[in-house]
């Protein structure tokens, strides 16, 4: 265990900035900058943790449709698939499982893209989009499109 | 990517005059000053003064590098061009600098139209004067689909709908950092179940709180008009209708329609104003992948666009959610 935690860190990193930093910067850009990136350390102080987990589940998820839907066997079976699809490591990783669970991620959305449009399809789907919205914990109003 | 060298002031205001008395006539600027122009624009506002005695306060507007929303000047300046004059709240379109002679980029000048454009202020305000805003916001809307795009000598390709989702996907696909299925799911999904427009109109793109003007309770203009384009009205409303900037609390959607209704001339079914909810949170969420890749390529730092991929699966759970409110099945044989 070690305190502070990463979490820990992040919020007392936030806290400084936002009560220190920011008042003393100048009106316009400066602010505008120090304030988004106020923002994304409270997200990533909210979700540093659970990167994991989440690829963890995704990847469970999709392979247990994919291997409803794909033959067990043969070319056409899942793992087979997988071994075709080149995908790079992701960059900013540490630990090497993680990286390893990213990639297998990559490899599985990819797979998505080929598949037809099936109830089961459409229902995993559903569960990844609400998966990562808790996931990204993005609790920013929007200030337009442009 | 960067940014082309801005010219400084004093420069930037002698090329202006001299693009402004292309015509043969002498403007005199006054009142030089540097605005906040938005995250993709750099603006500056001044004075013009004509010599048979016309002056008006105008705005530059240019371009910046590396945008999130791509966008072409000449057409934007073509659009507000066929406004002048029509009764649609638009700025009056002054010139148009394709070749960045002023700024080093691509610029345009219009009149600068007064009012507050401030979004949180608009979604703020009490029940009374929001609705009253918003019933504006439904009649200004109406005269803009009202308008005859065709003899405003503005044109259409083949299938507008579809070059609208050809236009998203195709930025979708160069921008995209990761598969994204179910984005590129949805994507196929608007293609299958695209309505047809009850009329074709000139569709502002972006039209929302934070891209008008208002005084009081009455819009002055409307802004922006970079993503303006021939398409279905119901695109618009569907984009103004998106829950984080919804008018919803102030006037409900169908009220909205029936004042919107009868200023336009015609009405929207509801239906393909839901197709459109979808479209625009795919739209959002593309616009995001954009922004991320902008950040990610190096070609901004404007911090504002390094967590925007964030956005996307929001808005993926709400298309999502949209689809599964309707009988989109039911629907296509109806039609």
């Amino acid at each position: 265990m070690q305190r502070p935690s990463t979490g820990e860190l992040l919020a007392g990193l936030r806290r400084a900035l936002a009560e220190q930093v920011l008042p003393a910067l100048p009106h316009g850009v400066p602010q505008q900058q120090m304030k988004a990136a106020l923002h994304l350390i409270g997200r990533l102080e909210r979700s540093w943790d659970m990167a994991s987990s989440h690829i963890e589940e995704d990847n469970a998820d999709i392979a247990a449709v994919l291997g409803a839907l794909l033959p067990a066997n043969g070319e056409g079976a899942l793992e087979a698939q997988l071994a075709r699809i080149a995908v790079n490591t992701p960059a900013g990783y540490n630990d090497p499982a993680l990286a390893a669970a990213a990639q297998r991620n990559l490899a599985l959305h990819q797979l998505l893209l080929e598949q037809d449009d099936t109830e089961l399809i459409r229902a995993l789907f559903a569960r990844m989009a609400a998966r990562d919205a808790i996931y990204v914990g993005d609790r920013a109003k929007e200030d337009g499109a442009g | 990517m960067t940014q082309p060298v801005e010219p400084d002031d004093a420069q930037m205001q002698a090329a202006l005059a001299a693009l402004l008395s292309a015509s043969g006539e002498a403007v005199a600027l006054s009142g030089w000053k540097r605005v906040f122009g938005g995250n993709a624009r750099r603006a500056y506002a001044f004075d013009t003064q004509w010599p048979g005695g016309r002056c008006l306060p105008c705005i530059m507007l240019s371009q910046v590098a590396a945008k999130h929303v791509e966008s072409d000047t000449a057409a934007e300046y073509a659009v507000l061009r066929a406004l002048n004059g029509s009764g649609v709240r638009a700025p009056e379109a002054v010139a148009l600098d394709a070749g960045g002679t002023v700024t080093g980029a691509p610029a345009i000048v219009l009149e600068r139209v007064e009012g507050e454009a401030s979004a949180v202020d608009f979604l703020k305000r009490p029940a009374a004067s929001g609705r009253a805003l918003s019933e504006d916001l439904a009649r200004a809307t109406g005269e803009l689909h009202r308008f005859d795009w065709r003899a405003g000598g503005l044109n259409a390709p083949a299938d507008p709908v579809a070059a609208q989702i050809d236009y998203w996907e195709d930025d979708f696909r160069r921008h995209r950092l990761e598969p994204h299925p179910v984005l590129a799911w949805l994507l196929r999904w608007l293609r299958k179940h695209a309505p047809q427009p009850v009329r074709l109109s000139l569709v502002h793109g972006d039209l929302r709180p934070g891209n008008f003007l208002y005084q009081g309770d009455r819009l002055s203009s409307l802004l922006d008009w970079e993503m303006a384009h021939i398409g279905d009205p119901a695109e618009d409303i569907g984009w103004i209708y998106r829950a984080l900037w919804s008018p919803e609390r102030f006037l409900p959607l169908d009220d909205f329609l029936r004042i919107h209704a009868d200023y336009a001339g015609f009405a929207i079914p509801r239906r393909d104003v839901v197709y459109y909810r979808i479209f625009s949170e795919v739209k959002f969420a593309i616009i995001s992948v954009a922004a991320a890749h902008s950040f990610a390529s190096g070609g901004t730092s404007n911090l504002r666009h390094i967590d925007r991929a964030a956005k996307i699966p929001e808005c993926l759970r709400l298309a999502l959610g949209w689809i599964a409110s309707e009988n989109w099945g039911a629907r296509d044989a109806a039609t």
